[in-house]
């Protein structure tokens, strides 16, 4: 299926965020993940299931301050 | 007079009423909080339990005499010799999930100014769903790439600023050159976002 991912238009399996995520090397729980223009928080938000165009992207929250 | 004479009437009202958080007292909140005073903030609710350490004075808003002093302490004395009539409200505590609602409810913004990883988070999943806007921070460590420090808005109500990379864990120090960089885009989004202002 067809999503977009960080800005750009990607082919998925289907899957859960979480799945979708890991195969791509992004560390979930460093990570704060929008679905569609929302943030998903909690561990059972990220286990939705992707549908066709979801627009995805994850920003990993690092360490400094 | 104001510390901020720059300030038309409208905005002079609207800064010195308003009340902003701001998630620790080290890099960004230090500096964040030295802007907003400057900028003509009155009100702030400063969370931290740290003490002011050597290793702060390369970036932090302290100086050589406060090392070993609480930084809610250390700081408030700092602001308020930029402006002595700011309504300062400085809370020694660590925050937690169980604490950090409470800790800024009187607050329209909070600013995320934590330093580990974990509790950037851990903030950001516990004042998310308030609504209220929240102004946080990552990927600023090391000097150079400044254009790589910019501002995203993610969700209904989180603004991330950094780089999202450059971390403390890879080897790269904290610095103020950088470090300030992200303080001031913090701050910069909070007078932004009470002044009805683009990002």
């Amino acid at each position: 299926m067809k999503l977009t991912y960080q800005g750009n238009e990607t082919e998925a399996a289907p899957s859960t965020v979480a799945e979708f995520l890991q195969a791509r090397g992004v560390a979930i729980t460093e990570s704060v993940v929008e679905l569609n223009g929302e943030i998903l928080t909690g561990d059972d938000a990220l286990s939705t299931a992707l549908a066709e165009n979801d627009v995805v992207n994850a920003f990993h929250i690092v360490a400094g301050g | 007079m104001p510390a901020n004479t720059y300030l038309i009437e409208r905005e002079r009202r609207v800064l010195e009423s308003a009340r902003v958080g701001i998630a620790g007292a080290g890099g960004l909140g230090s500096n964040a909080a030295m802007l907003l005073v400057r900028a003509g903030m009155k009100n702030l609710t400063i969370a931290d339990f740290d003490r002011v350490n050597e290793s702060n004075i390369n970036r932090q808003f302290f100086f050589r005499r406060q090392i070993g002093r609480k930084k809610i302490d250390a700081l408030a004395e700092n602001l308020r010799m930029i402006e002595p009539d700011v309504n300062l409200e400085m809370l020694d505590m660590r925050l937690t999930p169980a604490n950090a609602v409470k800790a800024f409810s009187r607050c329209s913004i909070v600013i995320e100014a934590l330093d580990s990883a974990d509790a950037k988070k851990m903030l950001i999943d516990a004042l998310l769903p308030s609504g209220r806007p929240l102004v946080s921070a990552a990927g600023l460590a090391g000097w150079g790439r400044s254009n790589d420090i910019r501002v995203r808005r993610v969700g209904r109500n989180l603004i991330l600023v950094g780089d999202q990379t450059r971390d403390v864990r890879g080897g790269l120090a904290p610095v103020g050159v950088r470090v300030c960089i992200a303080a001031a885009m913090e701050a910069n989004c909070a007078v932004s976002l009470l002044l009805g202002e683009e990002l």
